[in-house]
């Protein structure tokens, strides 16, 4: 149990959380709607930690120094609060983080000219609010960071209820999506645990689907969307509180027949889309150190307050930070330098950084990528599976091991054996690889192509899933081979070198090949033949048998392929 | 009365032409350097199956204009291919601006092509008899574009393939064994629908769709257009097919036109549908 911290574990709570953070400032980024869609909060945070934690100097003037945009000044102030009030302490419990919390709440605060709640402040409040509660009875820093970010987490799901541009933007707010990987940082610092990291959906994908959606006529691209809309919300589900509420909302309402027609989910995509793009009232966000004596923030915050908003003065009277929104970067510079010497002076761009953010060139990772992996055993049969869209492992009756290299990446993986024996490996293989698919269970060639031939790209996983496993019921299979041994199939005796015909679980022996493959010809029943004749069959052989064929059977339609296998001389697939 | 213009790929039937005063433009179509617009649908597949290579032109925007200025109505709806496979759509945007001050004419975009295209022309055309006006008759083809699925199996995807229409099927409808490729039209580009092996497997997916697609909308009954390049027996069987199973207003077996067997090739063949009530 650890149940008091010092100055030393408090730094590495804090490097925790900068490691979290900073691993997912990308996402918080692309959370980034409110003040302004400019998607820096993950970035700006992140450098205001990591600004805190360098040098080894004092933290609350570090994090001061290098704080950057609203988010980062607010948690700066943040800072401030929690280590004024445990500063005279060597070592705190729990209770003392809870109040310390709850000071930087309020220092926080503070900082703010106009706080809004459903923002960072929210996620604070509830998260110190549930620290001095818990830390009534819970001694054990492990267990009190567990509620604390449990409570957050519930707030920060709230936040959309409170803010409505994160409802219409379809996302939780970003600046309390950040405060509270910083805790889970500090959490796993202590359990010395990691997590993986989110898969980053980027604002401008989503963007992009959701103006496909916007300028959507057939409701067959619907569903197709739909189907990656699924497919994000189930990534983001895993790991985060809902990433895309937006998505989920057009989910149920679709789930629960509110929206009937195109129109109105138009009108919600384009709603959506608005928001992100909406025009911002103050261009350049604009930040500066005062260097001075007796800096009188009160009245610098007065004198710039007419110029713009997001307005934060904060630090000391001797270095205080300068933050604002506005069009006007050359007045505030002028007010502040009454003030004092000026440091650091920044200004952003902040449309500009709004169009980079909603449009960068993103592929379409969100979508699901599919991949077929074939598993044939000849040389012939790879090429015509390859020409399909598949990857193929060439092989009789692979390892699982074999298999499992294959499934080594992200995407979907329909493993496709053409083989009965190999369908418990590939079983296992799916199994080990922890991916996403699906075993296809051909149990020959014939049936694994067909099932090939079923794939569509442009379907979503499922309805691939069906189709192939529909393809399989339509083929038959018959084979040639030779005999490697004597054996009793039911009545019918094999001996070594045997000619035989095996269809269904029938088998029986010939005088030749040629009477082997009429025989089968007779017997299989449907429109086509393919054959594929193996390796040890000459092509003018198998050339001089398909002419044959189609003299005997004028009626049925035969087609020939080179198949490569071993074992069979003719494995021959009918629909 | 609001009219209705359209090209001749959407391969609309002579008699509907004349019932519903339907205006056809003829696309340019040429045999090498020989024009043969207009040329009939059993000479024109004629020389392609012994080998000629049949080529489009673009609709010369005056022709456009010319038909605008020749009807008697104040308003047109102008019904056309996809903007995104042919220029039809931008010469029609132009001749339309040009005659604005003579008659108002509303340019359509499909977004599909052929039988796609001639159901959205002929639902229009039903819809202009009745007298309604324009805004009216152009909801009533919105209505219909966004509910009509095309599908159409080309089982010689060369055709397309050289004209460098098959955008994303390239990679996908390409094998190395017998295939019939079938494709369909997604936000005015094509599509791969599937890949089947026999004829009996193209009628049972397309079938498929049409199950999934009444349940989609709601819908109990179908409209639906049949075409083919040179095997009219191909469409009885399908309609047979979709006959035993569905309700049917209306079904209408098409000739495919010229300027879309240069793109489908012989032997292709195909479906749109229009899911209705419910």
């Amino acid at each position: 149990m650890i149940d008091n911290i010092d100055s030393k574990i408090f730094r590495n709570l804090l490097k925790g959380g900068y490691e979290r953070l900073s691993s997912q400032k990308e996402w918080v980024n692309n959370l980034n709607v409110f003040p302004v869609p400019d998607g820096d909060t993950g970035s700006n945070m992140t450098l205001t930690l990591k600004g805190a934690l360098s040098g080894g100097g004092n933290i609350v003037e570090n994090s001061l120094l290098a704080a950057r945009g609203n988010s980062g000044i607010i948690l700066s102030q943040f800072l401030k609060g929690f280590v004024d009030a445990v500063e005279h302490k060597k070592q705190i419990d729990t209770r003392d983080f809870g109040i310390a919390l709850k000071e930087g709440e309020k220092s926080a605060r503070n900082a703010i000219r106009n706080p809004v709640e459903g923002t960072i402040i929210t996620v604070m409040k509830e998260a110190s609010r549930c620290a001095i509660q818990s830390s009534r009875r819970e001694r054990d820093f492990i267990g009190l960071l567990e509620d604390i970010v449990k409570t957050a987490n519930i707030t920060l799901e709230k936040t959309p209820e409170m803010l409505p541009v994160l409802k219409d933007a379809g996302v939780v707010d970003a600046g309390g999506q950040g405060f509270i990987y910083i805790l889970e940082g500090a959490l796993y610092s202590l359990r010395e645990y990691n997590l993986e990291n989110d898969i980053v959906p980027h604002i401008s994908k989503r963007l992009h689907i959701w103006k496909t959606l916007a300028s959507i006529e057939s409701i067959y691209r619907i569903r197709n969307l739909l189907d990656i809309g699924n497919h994000m919300v189930k990534i983001w589900q895993n790991r985060t509180i809902g990433m895309d509420l937006a998505w989920e909302r057009v989910l149920s309402l679709i789930k629960n027949r509110k929206i009937k027609t195109i129109p109105a989910l138009k009108q919600f995509a384009r709603r959506l889309i608005s928001v992100w793009e909406r025009k911002i009232e103050y261009k350049y966000d604009v930040e500066c150190l005062v260097r001075g004596e007796n800096i009188e923030k009160h009245s610098l915050e007065e004198e710039i307050a007419p110029y713009g908003d997001s307005i934060l003065v904060v630090g000391a009277p001797f270095i205080t930070k300068v933050h604002i929104h506005t069009n006007e970067p050359e007045k505030i510079f002028e007010i502040c330098s009454r003030y004092g010497e000026l440091d650091d002076r920044f200004i952003e761009d902040m449309e500009e950084q709004q169009h980079e953010f909603i449009t960068a060139k993103q592929d379409m990772e969100t979508e699901i990528r599919q991949r077929v992996v074939a598993i044939l055993p000849g040389d012939g049969l790879c090429e015509i599976a390859k020409s399909m869209g598949a990857e193929v492992i060439k092989s009789l009756n692979p390892s699982t091991k074999e298999v499992l290299e294959y499934l080594n990446s992200e995407d979907l993986h329909f493993v496709l054996p053409a083989n009965g024996d190999a369908i418990p490996a590939c079983e296992q293989a799916l199994k080990c690889s922890n991916k996403n698919g699906f075993v296809i269970p051909a149990r020959t060639v014939p049936e694994g192509m067909s099932a090939l031939l079923a794939y569509n790209p442009e379907l979503e996983p499922n309805e691939n899933e069906k189709n192939m496993r529909e393809a399989i019921k339509r083929v038959k299979t018959g084979k040639v081979t030779i005999s490697a041994r004597d054996a009793q199939f039911g009545i019918q005796m094999v001996n070594e070198g045997d000619i035989i015909s095996i269809f269904e679980k029938e088998i029986k022996v010939h005088k030749n090949i040629k009477e082997a493959v009429f025989e089968l010809a007779r017997k299989m029943e449907g429109e086509i033949f393919t054959l594929f004749f193996g390796m040890d069959t000459k092509k003018e052989d198998a050339e001089a048998l398909l002419v044959q064929l189609k003299k005997e059977f004028s009626e049925k339609d035969f087609e020939l392929y080179y198949g490569g296998q071993p074992f069979y001389q003719y494995i021959i697939g009918v629909e | 009365m609001v009219k209705i213009v359209t090209g001749d790929a959407s391969s609309i039937p002579e008699d509907a032409v004349k019932k519903y005063d339907i205006t056809i433009l003829k696309h340019p179509l040429y045999f090498g350097d020989e024009e043969v617009t207009g040329i009939p649908p059993d000479q024109f597949y004629k020389r392609v199956k012994e080998g000629e290579m049949p080529r489009t032109a673009l609709l010369p925007t005056v022709n456009l204009v010319n038909i605008y200025k020749k009807l008697d109505t104040d308003a047109i709806l102008s019904i056309h291919l996809s903007s995104k496979m042919s220029g039809t759509y931008n010469s029609a945007l132009t001749a339309a601006e040009m005659v604005k001050d003579k008659v108002k004419v509303e340019v359509f975009d499909t977004g599909l092509t052929t039988l796609g295209e001639g159901m959205i022309v002929l639902e229009s055309a039903i819809c202009a008899s009745l007298g309604k006006d324009i805004e009216s008759v152009k909801s009533k083809a919105e209505e219909v574009k966004s509910k009509v699925k095309m599908v159409l199996a080309i089982p010689d995807l060369n055709f397309l393939h050289r004209s460098g229409r098959l955008g994303k099927g390239k990679a996908f409808l390409g094998a190395m064994m017998r295939i019939i490729p079938m494709i369909t039209y997604s936000d005015g580009e094509i599509v791969p629908f599937g890949r089947a092996r026999t004829k009996s497997q193209v009628r049972e997916k397309i079938k498929d769709e049409i199950r999934k697609d009444l349940t989609e909308f709601k819908a109990e009954r179908l409209k639906i257009l049949l075409g083919y390049t040179t095997d009219k027996g191909i469409c009885y069987e399908l309609e047979e097919s979709i006959r035993k199973e569905f309700s049917i207003d209306e079904l209408h077996v098409l000739h495919l036109n010229p300027v879309v067997g240069v793109y489908l090739g012989p032997e292709a063949w195909g479906i749109s549908y229009y899911p209705v009530g419910g």
